[in-house]
């Protein structure tokens, strides 16, 4: 795994965690994101339980657990979000959010810490980075791909992390941390936005949103981040896909060879 | 992975293996309570039949062993919820066992980059816990890790104190069952000396006294099956122990 400086002024800084060389192939690559504020830190999406290891050993490069503040768990997977009660064991100040409607549904992840999270209303908030005197602002997100979601947006940095949404599966760990040529970067994210996302409206309310914040870089959960340059087409392109498409070549069966009638109609003959 | 944790690991699994099998067939026992009423029914029934002395003798033993499964009934639950008790217990530990694996292996990474750790054991938690607090992020980050594994490893010490205490309850209440399997043979055996002089119906009660000593030999080799595996546990225990992983 590595971890790598996108930005870094005289007291603030942001480090992308990812690229695991060393994680089983079954495994998902994401990247973690450590913003550090005069020496306060804050995680976005730390990342799921099997690499949590790794992610530690990265984050302690550049700070020292106990001066982790906040997590912020974008929506409810797990290779997000798994990892955060073991964060909350080593980090006795840190406070983790999540959307409201998933809070009940990840403390499935606790593993008997006694750790709460604390909900986040659909409208996003402003968090504190500790008491670096710096906030994180949270946008609403909400279906893109989850039903409970948010991007970040830092405006000391002008960076905006964007969770899932612009997320790529990269065909190898060698690739850039930056996409550097964004037509044939699409082969990467294609498949996974028209599967994941169900419908176009709240991508065209996002990116409305992220327009008006005008961000520098736009740092997804998975493969590689967007200069200013390509936030554009990017942005564009979201606008012009088709979502909500799935595997359907079961359209094309006659629905009485489908396999689920087909079992209930042998029973009944039975 | 640590040796030391993946054996705990193992052994934590055996041990809660072995308990959902007690817990499950103890399950099963519950039956031999009430088959044995309907054979101690038919042996009064027997009885009530034969004038004298022997008849009386035969009533009295036949009463007797139908007063048993109420003394049998209630063993055998206390059996089941010890031993059910015994399996929730046991994987108290799994989730805080988890916490330890991963914490450790991020200690391991600290330990394999930073010179001045590079020749601590990871799994000995209190040997980083009294390094002196430095500018540096590695030698303090460990500390935190090594005391949160340590934190963790007081929780699930505390939870194999209560699985000894489910093992040795569940090893008392056997041994009280194989006391009672024993009674309940030496009843039987009365009845067959007592049955031995009728001149009529003695076969009936020798096939009465068989297919009671048949049940209670079935149930002792589970017993013994179920003794055998829970010293195996105590073994188990003190294995995990005695891993010295805090030292």
């Amino acid at each position: 795994m590595k971890s790598e400086i996108i930005y870094e002024d005289d007291n603030h800084k942001w480090i992308c965690i990812g690229r695991d060389i060393g994680k089983a192939d079954i495994i998902i690559d994401s990247n973690e994101y450590l913003i550090i504020s005069n020496g306060e830190g804050f995680l976005l999406d730390p990342g799921g339980l099997e690499i949590f290891p790794e992610v530690l050993g990265e984050v302690t490069k550049h700070i020292e657990p106990k001066n982790i503040k906040g997590i912020l768990s974008s929506h409810q997977d797990p290779d997000i979000a798994s990892s955060f009660s073991l964060w909350f064991e080593i980090c006795p100040d840190v406070k983790i959010y999540a959307s409201r409607i998933w809070i009940s549904f990840l403390q499935h992840f606790a593993l008997g810490t006694g750790v709460e999270l604390l909900p986040v209303p659909d409208i996003g908030m402003e968090l504190p980075i500790g008491n670096s005197g710096n906030n994180i602002y949270l946008v609403p997100a909400h279906y893109c791909h989850s039903s409970g979601n948010f991007s970040a947006y830092d405006p000391k940095a002008d960076i905006l992390f964007s969770g899932d949404i612009g997320g790529a599966l990269l065909p190898d760990m060698d690739t850039s941390l930056y996409v550097d040529n964004f037509q044939s970067h699409i082969q990467y994210m294609e498949g996974f936005h028209k599967r994941w996302i169900p419908y176009k409206k709240p991508v065209l309310e996002w990116t409305n949103r992220v327009r008006n914040i005008n961000p520098n870089l736009i740092c997804p959960q998975h493969g590689s981040i967007f200069r200013q340059k390509d936030i554009e087409h990017f942005l564009s392109w979201l606008e012009n896909l088709e979502y909500g498409v799935w595997d359907n070549s079961i359209e094309q069966l006659d629905i009485n060879d489908a396999p689920w009638l087909k079992w209930k109609k042998n029973n009944i003959l039975l | 992975m640590n040796y030391e944790l993946e054996f705990f690991k193992e052994k934590l699994k055996s041990l809660f293996l072995m308990s959902v099998e007690l817990s499950f067939k103890t399950r099963n026992l519950q039956d031999v309570g009430k088959k044995l009423n309907v054979l101690s029914l038919n042996g009064i029934v027997l009885a009530s039949k034969i004038n004298g002395t022997q008849g009386y003798s035969l009533m009295t033993l036949t009463g007797i062993v139908s007063t048993l499964p109420q003394i049998l009934l209630p063993l055998l639950d206390n059996l089941n919820e010890n031993s059910q008790n015994l399996s929730n217990t046991i994987t108290k530990c799994s989730l805080p066992l988890r916490r330890i694996l991963l914490l450790e292996d991020s200690l391991r990474i600290l330990c394999t980059r930073n010179e001045e750790l590079y020749y601590m054991n990871s799994i000995k938690f209190n040997s980083f816990i009294i390094l002196d607090e430095k500018e540096n992020i590695d030698v303090n980050s460990s500390k935190v890790i090594a005391n949160s594994c340590s934190k963790i490893f007081n929780g699930i010490e505390q939870v194999l104190r209560e699985i000894s205490t489910f093992v040795s309850v569940i090893s008392s209440s056997l041994k009280e069952l194989k006391s009672f399997l024993k009674r309940v043979k030496h009843i039987a055996t009365g009845i067959v000396i007592e049955s031995a002089f009728l001149k009529e119906n003695k076969e009936k009660f020798i096939v009465l006294v068989n297919n009671i000593n048949d049940m209670m030999d079935s149930l002792e080799d589970l017993m013994d099956n179920f003794i055998k595996n829970i010293n195996k546990s105590d073994d188990i225990l003190f294995d995990l122990k005695s891993t010295g992983i805090k030292a």
